[in-house]
């Protein structure tokens, strides 16, 4: 069934009972109302989606029209292996040397005007500081498409833990095609003394490449080394896939309990020519 | 690992299902340190989805294969003067029973049934239904009788086509593979009003399909997507592990509840999605048939008359405000509802759709209760749609670990396989901590544990009751139709046993349950105590919707994969003298199909707990918050200097927000109000809104008008929605 699912009386619904529309496959969304004939009341806005993941959308800015995108990136990893940082070095552009657990916030979003027509919203989850054990709730994990595992170079124990954390991602969550969710390893606090396996390039890409992560990086924060580029990175690698499983993401009428205002102002403003 | 956990919490809770996350996000919302472990290794506890392998684990789990172990401690260098301790069952006893079977033969077995010696159970199983095998019409006619005898009126009706549409359609197209009832179908009906896109792509679905089933013949399934026409094996299944989510204790939200209510107003809807129930449906005289709930459904039933419609819609309308019309029920509020619905004029058709699928209750509820359940159906109708139903996508496990992110994201400190070998108790007898399964002490103020994890002598049980349970996977609907989506719900009376109806919910793969072609019924019935055997309990009702083992009929699902099991819960209890104060036990998953007396329990226990305190409060917004490089201030250094226990203490008296200080530097509001929008750019939208809300509250007061609730009318419903003040685009502007 397509994503207007009209024959059947479940549509996407967002928490103020607006009905929107998840994105057609050709990444277009058609801005006119069309008729329930059980319901007689649905419209299917150019609403706002909620849920996360490979969502795009068509936004009439202006008169042009710019493709977007919204994506779940998590990052993961032991406990002090700068996380938090990266995140912070990454959306705020800066670093602090006082290590502090995240309160208060799911996720950060870094906005990038990836190319003329494209802009990529990244969410990043950082892990709550506190579900530090690896006992990630599927909750964090649902409708990822890419994710960081991070160590820390001057200490091997937290690299050790990062085949565990992988193996709990892929367990855990994956594409819509069953494909693994693309994983970037990041070597971080790289402007300190190294410990282990990351002193040695060739290793590192073999150790890769056996564990499926798309590749590695060192980083640092703190100098801001490296982490534009792994993000680039990963992105590049997420919008690759996105093409290729476009077309799976579709038939889910879906309803989240998120109130959405512009879509219910759009629903208010079309009101009148279906009711 | 877990060698750097804290010593110190505020709360300890024990258990991750749904009171005790509930009650752990509460905590964590309002600045209190929270340790939340569980003795399993995943999330949800007696709540949890699984996939198909983990289920398998934990049926090994709770044969007593791989617990916990109590840790060697030496006792008296953990305790201090006067303090004592009691030690806990590390294993839950709940379940019993459990049976796992893979009907769905692998390719080299298929028709074999005997004989093949790697699956024993499977020919144990096999040869077991031999015996009880039935052949269906022989069935169907069973099932007739049994139906005269529970009501002979629904006889009176001359037998209609019902809504076999979508049989006859499948019979018609004669499929080699009789299973293709799902896709295929020329969208081209009567009805429907399909725009050209979507028969487009059921066409093209449809072509694909034909293609797929001659790749099919001789390489028997490597790909995941095509399914309609395939024969599931096994391995198939097998390969397929993650895309089950099976439910030990699957719950339905009602779109007006208080869980739904609590989600939006904690925000943590956020964290969930869902899908509505689509149907609900009734087996009469041995058919199933979609019961009319809304105004909508009862005009253009058709298994309905004039005359009954007008009755119905009476009755519904009457029952939408009945606390208003006292002297109507008065006199029979105390007696069953059945006979107020007798006297009520109803004709068996429609009693039997008011009582089994609208209030859902029993034969022996009475009128208070059948009409306080009508009423709530009635009410939930309509908001989200035409159904009074949410079912949360990937199964309602998911539920619990919705408030334990919220508590993790605030803070709490999640920890699983771990949990109290014992608790430790002063001579005040008061709980001042726990021992954990890894020999740490850590004290505590408040321990909230799950019954199942309670010392014996905490909790008198007065009366005890039991459930069985069963999870089938099934190759097609139990009434299919156009649409392979439909997420249906039933109550089937068993005609030997009145008083023990079964709950039936069918899962389609779109409900994030199962893959696609497949579907998970849940069933779930009461059985008394003194029975042990589910199957038996359920045969009844599995043999009525499904196709006997062996079998291949093109109406009936076929079972693929089953598990049956039997839970006690406890019903009553009173907590007996030797539980310390401070020990609160929360309760288990009961009977209930939904959540809502789970969401009174949690907020009683913290509003007795923390009177001053807001229950789950809304979060502040991201942008609520200003990020300072923490070098720039002092008073985080102070703050870091304190102990995590007294400076959350401090905090707290200051409100949520500022718990924060803690974490990401300094966290500055801009503004008093507490966890509503503040930015000055929002502050528009936030009055507009609130107007909004106040509106509705008082339209909600004064009671949803029948037109509402009766037409699944979103139009007007919509007001009543659009009230809480969060603004999930604009928040992605402004980051812009």
């Amino acid at each position: 069934m397509g994503s207007l699912g009209i024959s059947s009386d479940v549509k996407v619904i967002d928490m103020e009972g607006t009905v929107v529309e998840r994105r057609k496959s050709n990444g277009i969304i058609p801005n006119t109302a069309h008729t329930n004939g059980f319901l007689n009341d649905s419209v299917y806005t150019n609403g706002i989606v909620k849920s996360l993941s490979t969502d795009d959308f068509v936004k009439k800015a202006g008169g042009g029209e710019k493709r977007e995108h919204l994506y779940k990136i998590l990052v993961i990893g032991e406990l002090g292996t700068g996380k938090t940082s990266i995140i912070k070095r990454y959306v705020h552009q800066f670093f602090s040397q006082h290590y502090r657990a995240t309160i208060g916030v799911d996720f950060a979003l870094k906005v990038l005007n990836w190319d003329a027509d494209t802009i990529v919203r990244l969410q990043l989850w950082d892990i709550a500081g506190q579900e530090r054990f690896g006992n990630m709730t599927r909750v964090y994990y649902k409708e990822a498409v890419g994710c960081f595992i991070v160590f820390d170079v001057t200490r091997a124990s937290t690299f050790d833990a990062v085949v565990k954390w992988k193996s709990d991602l892929d367990s855990k969550v994956q594409l819509s095609d069953s494909s693994p969710v693309p994983c970037v390893l990041l070597a971080n606090k790289c402007d300190q003394a190294k410990e282990g396996l990351v002193n040695n390039a060739n290793q590192m890409d073999e150790f890769c490449k056996e564990k499926g992560f798309v590749g590695w990086f060192e980083t640092s924060a703190k100098e801001n080394i490296n982490i534009d580029d792994a993000a680039r990175f990963l992105v590049n690698q997420i919008l690759t896939n996105d093409k290729n499983i476009r077309a799976d993401e579709e038939d889910r009428d879906r309803i989240t309990l998120e109130n959405n205002r512009d879509s219910s102002r759009e629903k208010e403003k079309k009101g009148g020519c279906c009711s | 690992m877990a060698d750097d956990l804290p010593n110190k919490f505020d709360v300890i809770v024990i258990g991750t299902g749904m009171p005790e996350s509930i009650l752990a996000a509460a905590f964590s919302r309002i600045g209190q340190t929270v340790l939340h472990i569980d003795r399993n290794d995943y999330y949800s506890g007696q709540w949890a989805s699984f996939n198909l392998e983990g289920i398998e684990k934990w049926q090994k789990q709770v044969n007593g294969e791989e617990g916990l172990v109590h840790p060697e401690v030496d006792l008296p260098s953990l305790l201090k003067d006067g303090e004592k301790t009691q030690i806990l069952g590390l294993m839950d006893n709940s379940y019993s029973n459990v049976k796992i079977v893979f009907s769905a033969k692998n390719s080299d077995d298929v028709g074999i049934h005997e004989g093949i010696g790697d699956h024993e159970e499977n020919i144990s199983k096999s040869s077991e239904n031999k015996a009880d095998k039935v052949n269906i019409d022989k069935d169907q006619a069973d099932n007739k009788t049994k139906e005269e005898g529970i009501g002979k009126e629904w006889l009176e009706k001359p037998d209609r086509e019902l809504k076999e549409e979508g049989n006859k359609e499948n019979q018609d197209k004669d499929c080699d593979y009789t299973s293709s009832t799902e896709t295929g179908d020329t969208p081209v009906k009567g009805e429907s009003t399909d725009t050209s896109e979507e028969q487009h792509t059921e066409c093209e679905a449809s072509s694909a399909s034909t293609e797929k089933e001659d790749v099919e013949v001789d390489s028997c399934g490597t790909e995941t997507k095509m399914t309609e026409c395939e024969k599931w094996t096994e391995d198939k299944l097998r390969r397929e592990w993650r895309r089950f989510n099976l439910d030990l204790a699957p719950r339905l939200l009602y779109c007006g509840g208080k869980m739904v209510e609590l989600l939006i107003t904690s925000d943590i809807a956020k964290y969930c999605e869902f899908k509505t129930v689509t149907r609900m449906l009734t087996l009469l005289k041995g058919k199933l048939e979609k019961v009319p709930c809304s105004r909508a459904d009862v005009f253009s039933s058709k298994e309905v008359s004039m005359l009954d419609k007008r009755m119905l819609m009476k009755f519904l309308t009457f029952c939408a405000e009945y606390d208003k019309h006292p002297e109507d029920y008065q006199d029979f509020a105390d007696k069953p509802y059945l006979e107020y619905l007798e006297h009520k004029k109803l004709s068996g058709n429609v009693r039997h759709f008011v009582q089994h699928s609208i209030a859902m209750v029993t034969d022996k509820a009475t009128t208070a209760e059948g009409l306080q359940k009508t009423q709530k159906f009635l009410m939930s109708l309509g908001r989200y749609g035409n159904t009074a139903f949410l079912w949360p996508l990937y199964g309602s496990g998911e539920m619990p670990q919705s408030f334990c992110r919220m508590s993790a994201v605030f803070g709490g400190t999640y920890c699983l396989r771990m949990t109290a070998s014992s608790i430790i108790v002063d001579s005040d007898n008061r709980c001042t901590g726990i021992i954990n399964t890894e020999g740490q002490r850590i004290d505590c103020r408040w321990l909230i544990m799950e019954q199942s994890y309670a010392p014996e002598g905490y909790l008198h049980i007065t009366s005890q009751r039991q459930l069985c349970r069963c999870i089938l996977v099934t190759d097609k609907s139990i009434l299919p139709t156009q649409d392979s989506n439909q997420l249906s719900l039933l109550q089937l009376p068993d005609p030997n046993n009145p008083d023990y109806p079964t709950i039936i919910m069918e899962l389609p793969s779109t409900a994030m349950a199962c893959p696609q072609g497949l579907y998970v019924v849940h069933l779930t019935k009461e059985i008394p105590l003194s029975h042990s055997n589910p199957e038996e309990a359920l045969k009844y009702a599995v043999s009525s919707l499904f196709a006997e083992e062996g079998e291949h009929s093109s109406e009936k699902p076929s079972i693929l994969w089953s598990l049956y099991f039997t839970q006690t819960f406890c019903d009553n209890s009173v907590p007996s003298d030797s539980k310390p104060d401070n020990v609160i036990i929360t309760s288990g998953p009961g009977v209930e199909r939904d959540l809502d007396n789970t969401v009174t329990e949690a907020q009683g226990i913290f509003e007795n707990l923390m009177p001053e305190e807001e229950f789950l409060p809304r979060p502040p917004n991201p942008e609520d918050i200003i990020y300072i490089d923490e070098e720039e201030t002092t008073a985080n250094q102070n703050a870091e200097n304190q102990s995590d226990f007294s400076s959350e203490k401090t905090d707290q008296s200051e409100g949520k927000v500022h718990r924060t200080d803690q974490s990401e530097g300094k966290v500055h509001k801009t503004d008093q109000s507490d966890s509503d929008v503040t930015s000055e750019q929002a502050e528009n939208k936030t009055a507009h809104s609130e107007e909004k809300h106040s509106d509705s509250t008082e339209q909600e007061k004064s009671g949803k008008s029948l037109e509402q609730c009766l037409t699944g009318d979103e139009e007007k419903n919509e007001q009543k929605n659009i009230n809480i003040p969060q603004e999930s685009e604009d928040k992605h502007d402004k980051e812009t």
